[in-house]
Parts: C-alpha cells; structure tokens; sequence
C-alpha cells in the first residue's frame, strides 16, 4: 500500500510540471461528481428497532421528569413560603419567645433522626 | 411530505415515526459517521439525533420543510458532540463499514476497487476539514440541499455559505492532490 502510495506520488509530481492547469480543471470535475455521488452508509433493521425502542423509552423517562420538576417545584415553593412566613412574623412581633428551645428541640430531633438512619444503614451492611 | 402525516408525527404516531427513521436513518448515519468517524459512535449519535427528533417534533412550526429541520437537528447534534468529545488517541478507520451503493451494476471488480479507493479519499479528506467546512459540504454535497435551506440549517447568510463551500472545495482539492489523486486521469491524456 506504502509503495503504492510512493508510486503515484511520484507520478503526480512528474506530472504537475507538465500539466497543471489539466490537472486542476480534471481534478475539479471529478472532485464535485464525487462528491455528489458519494456512497451513504447501508443500515440494518437493527438500527432503526434500536431507535424506536429508546424513543418509547425516552417517552416514558420525559413523563417522570416532567411530573418529578413539577413535584419539586411544589416542595421548593411550599418550603420558601413557609420559611418566609416565618421570618416575617418574627419580624413584625418582635418576638424571641421559644425560639432557643425550639431550635434545641429541634437539634436533638434531627440527632435523633440521624443516628436512627445510621442504624438503619449499619444494620443493612451487616445483613447483606 | 403531505400535511396528515406530519400531523401524525406531532402527535408521535409510532408507526409514522418508524417510517421517518426508515426514510431518513442512512443519511443521517452517514452524516454522523463524517463526524464520528467511528460506527459505533456514529450509531449512538444517530439515536440521539432521532430522540431529539421525536422530543421536539410538537414544537415544529413549520417555517421549513420537515426534512429540513430533521437537518438543522442532526447537524446541530453532531457539531455538539464534536465539541464536547475529547481527542481520541486510537480513532478507528473503519472504512470496512462503509458500503459503496452508487456503483453501477455492470461495472467491473476492478472499477468498484478503484471508485471505493476514491471515495476513501474523500471522506478521508472531508474528515480533516474544520467543523464549519465539512458542516457545508456534507449538507450542500452529500445531502444535496439548497444554499437557502443550509442557511436556515446553520444560521448563517446565504453569502458565508458560498464562500465557506469554495473555500472547503480548494482545501479538499489541495488535500487529494497531495495524496496523489488525479495522477490517473492524467496518465490517460498522455496515452
């Protein structure tokens, strides 16, 4: 292939000292015819059962994440609204009354919350 | 391509969806594969181009033809891939996948080598342009659209088309010319 190669390069310089502007409009002709005539590739049935089966399959995955976003979105508000709420009525009363506690109680509640789901997860490693 | 089935692929009819995947599978495999230049990535792209097909179809509108915009789609899906792909440093040449269809049935063994070497080249030549060339020469050549539909496809004034598919022209010419291509054609006249 290599000297295949090697041959016609030589052959190609041998004749571009010759005939140059031959070459050319010969090179430009059938550059453009094979350019337009240039083979597609042959696909199988395979390819397109592939294509239909992940179509369905993205249908189905675009269904949940549309029901998921609007879920999130939901949750997301609520909370923000809750929080704000909160907030503003702090400010407008002016009123620190339980606040330390309830923050304390709820530390603990999450401590609790937490190291009931590490046991949870110890308890899962040990038996798998 | 007659309104009632276009109608029936917003409403992701199935079975007018395959009959699309049919029709347009091979052209847009082959579109993929110049970007690729692997077959199995190129199969890959190819089902991607299809998913996002199917997705946006609802929202056709229809300011071009259908094939047209299945285009813009494939096009815009490839040059993303190629921008997010990194470099590769074994790139597979299988040119054994490619199968030539354009040769005439009475054409000799010899003939069918010789056609399927050429066309090597050329696709050998179009891969190692720049995006913004091959993206020209792969609509306006091997896809056959129209200067106006590629500048709806790439965004582009009709004139950077022009000047864009001349300018991919020469350098694929300076590039088979130095791979030895046209030394035959020559050999020939002298004869």
């Amino acid at each position: 292939m290599k000297c295949k190669e090697f041959k016609m390069k030589i052959l190609n310089r041998k004749n571009r000292k010759t005939s140059d502007l031959k070459q050319t409009v010969n090179v430009d002709e059938e550059l453009q015819a094979l350019l337009n005539a240039h083979p597609l590739i042959e696909t199988s049935s395979n390819l397109s059962d592939r294509i239909m089966v992940s179509v369905q399959h993205s249908e189905r995955i675009i269904h949940h994440k549309t029901t998921n976003a609007f879920a999130m979105k939901l949750a997301n508000s609520l909370i923000c609204t809750g929080i704000l709420g909160l907030v503003v009525n702090m400010m407008t009363f002016k009123k620190n009354m339980f606040f330390t506690q309830g923050l304390q109680n709820g530390i603990i509640s999450f401590n609790q919350v937490i190291t009931e789901l590490l046991d949870k997860l110890s308890q899962y490693q040990i038996f798998n | 391509m007659q309104e009632e089935n276009i109608r029936q692929l917003r409403q992701h009819n199935q079975k007018a969806f395959q009959e699309l995947v049919i029709e347009n599978q091979s052209r847009i495999l082959t579109m993929a594969y110049k970007f690729t230049n692997n077959y199995n990535d190129a199969e890959d792209l190819c089902q991607d181009i299809f998913i996002k097909i199917y997705q946006y179809l609802p929202d056709f509108k229809y300011q071009c033809k259908l094939s047209t915009w299945i285009y813009k789609i494939a096009m815009n899906t490839c040059l993303d891939w190629k921008r997010k792909s990194k470099r590769r440093f074994f790139d597979k040449l299988s040119f054994t996948d490619q199968k030539v269809k354009e040769v005439k049935d009475n054409a000799c063994v010899e003939d069918i080598v010789v056609y399927k070497e050429k066309q090597q080249m050329v696709h050998l030549a179009v891969k190692s342009l720049k995006d913004k060339y091959k993206a020209v020469i792969i609509l306006y050549h091997f896809n056959h659209l129209t200067y106006k539909e590629i500048s709806y496809i790439l965004d582009l004034p009709v004139k950077t088309i022009e000047t864009r598919l001349y300018r991919a022209r020469k350098q694929l010419k300076d590039k088979l010319i130095k791979e030895g291509y046209g030394g035959e054609a020559i050999e020939v006249q002298r004869v």
